[in-house]
């Protein structure tokens, strides 16, 4: 039997738009968990920074899901779906029976069954990931986890291109202060 | 009244709470000190009520974020409680929670300036990549303020 999809090609063209659209990256961070829970009636969606010195995953914005279970402790990205960081979208049906779920307990406090994780990446990097809370069974679609991945990789340029745009903006502010006025 | 006036911006994030500590270590048992627990939530235009047709989704959407302002407003409230169970009254505790209209790091700007801060206990980040994408908060707070002390526990 097949699994029915979740993401329409409706919900593909509002994330790419808020992607596409958004003035910075926490804009884009916040507009696509929001309207991924709505559309897709999961329970919460997150989007982590990799912080690749520490190996650990910094938020950057959260929908759905309580304080309590945001300041858990820190995540560690090789003990919570390790496979992500190898460039890989992981999913877990049920996080009772999941070893690469870091807080096990904590998650089922929250009401969460299902995560599915994706990376996100540019340029062969892996630069944070993208992760759906259910709070029922979900086991994704070959479909829904393409599209994911699509989304994922148009955060990936978003993000690159922000930190790009930073670093362009440091520059020339650096410049200003050391070159005489005229 | 308070001659120590405290603004911690919290994020729900686990690091937030170094900067609770410090405030704690700092502060506690002063009878003088003023505490607010600063949140900017993001504004929601993005899940696209308006354009949606079906009205069920619609009211879905509402719910959904009067839902997570909800969870937020109880989160600042075990904020406050973590303080005061560790040398703070009730009284000295204050919660501002704000829609962002502007970026997070002008919010907390106008915040200092408007509440007449001397203190700013900014959440510390773990690494640097946050900054490198986001731009540093910090910066542009350090930058901007006069007469406050901006603390950033590591």
């Amino acid at each position: 039997m097949s699994v029915p999809n979740k993401i329409d090609m409706e919900t593909m063209k509002k994330a790419i738009r808020v992607a596409s659209e958004s003035e910075s990256l926490d804009d884009m961070a916040n507009g696509i968990v929001q309207l991924l829970v709505a559309d897709l009636a999961v329970k919460g969606c997150a989007i982590f920074f990799l912080n690749p010195d520490f190996k650990e995953l910094e938020m950057l914005a959260t929908f759905g899901l309580s304080p309590s279970y945001l300041t858990k402790g820190t995540l560690s990205a090789d003990k919570s779906f390790a496979d992500n960081l190898k460039g890989k979208p992981f999913f877990c049906e049920d996080v009772s029976k999941e070893k690469s779920v870091q807080y096990p307990e904590k998650a089922r406090e929250e009401g969460i069954v299902s995560i599915v994780s994706v990376p996100i990446i540019f340029a062969g990097d892996v630069l944070g990931v993208l992760r759906l809370y259910h709070g029922e069974t979900w086991r994704p679609s070959q479909e829904d986890m393409d599209s994911l991945e699509v989304m994922a990789f148009t955060m990936g340029t978003a993000m690159a291109s922000t930190r790009l745009l930073n670093a362009v903006q440091t520059i020339a502010e650096v410049t200003a202060n050391v070159l005489p006025r005229q | 009244m308070a001659t120590v006036k405290v603004l911690v911006p919290y994020n729900f994030s686990v690091h937030d709470f170094k900067a609770f500590d410090f405030i704690v270590n700092m502060l506690a048992g002063r009878r003088d000190a003023a505490v607010s627990i600063f949140n900017a939530y993001p504004p929601a235009p993005l899940i696209d009520l308006t354009s949606n047709p079906e009205l069920s989704k619609m009211k879905g959407g509402l719910l959904l974020l009067s839902e997570e302002l909800k969870r937020k407003r109880e989160g600042l409230e075990i904020a406050k409680q973590y303080l005061t169970t560790r040398g703070f009254s009730a009284d000295q505790i204050d919660i501002v929670f704000k829609k962002r209209e502007k970026t997070i790091a002008e919010e907390i700007i106008d915040a200092v300036i408007k509440g007449r801060y001397n203190i700013v206990v900014l959440t510390p980040t773990p690494g640097k990549v946050s900054r490198l994408f986001a731009k540093s908060v910090h910066d542009k707070i350090l930058s901007t303020v006069k007469d406050v002390t901006v603390c950033i526990p590591t």
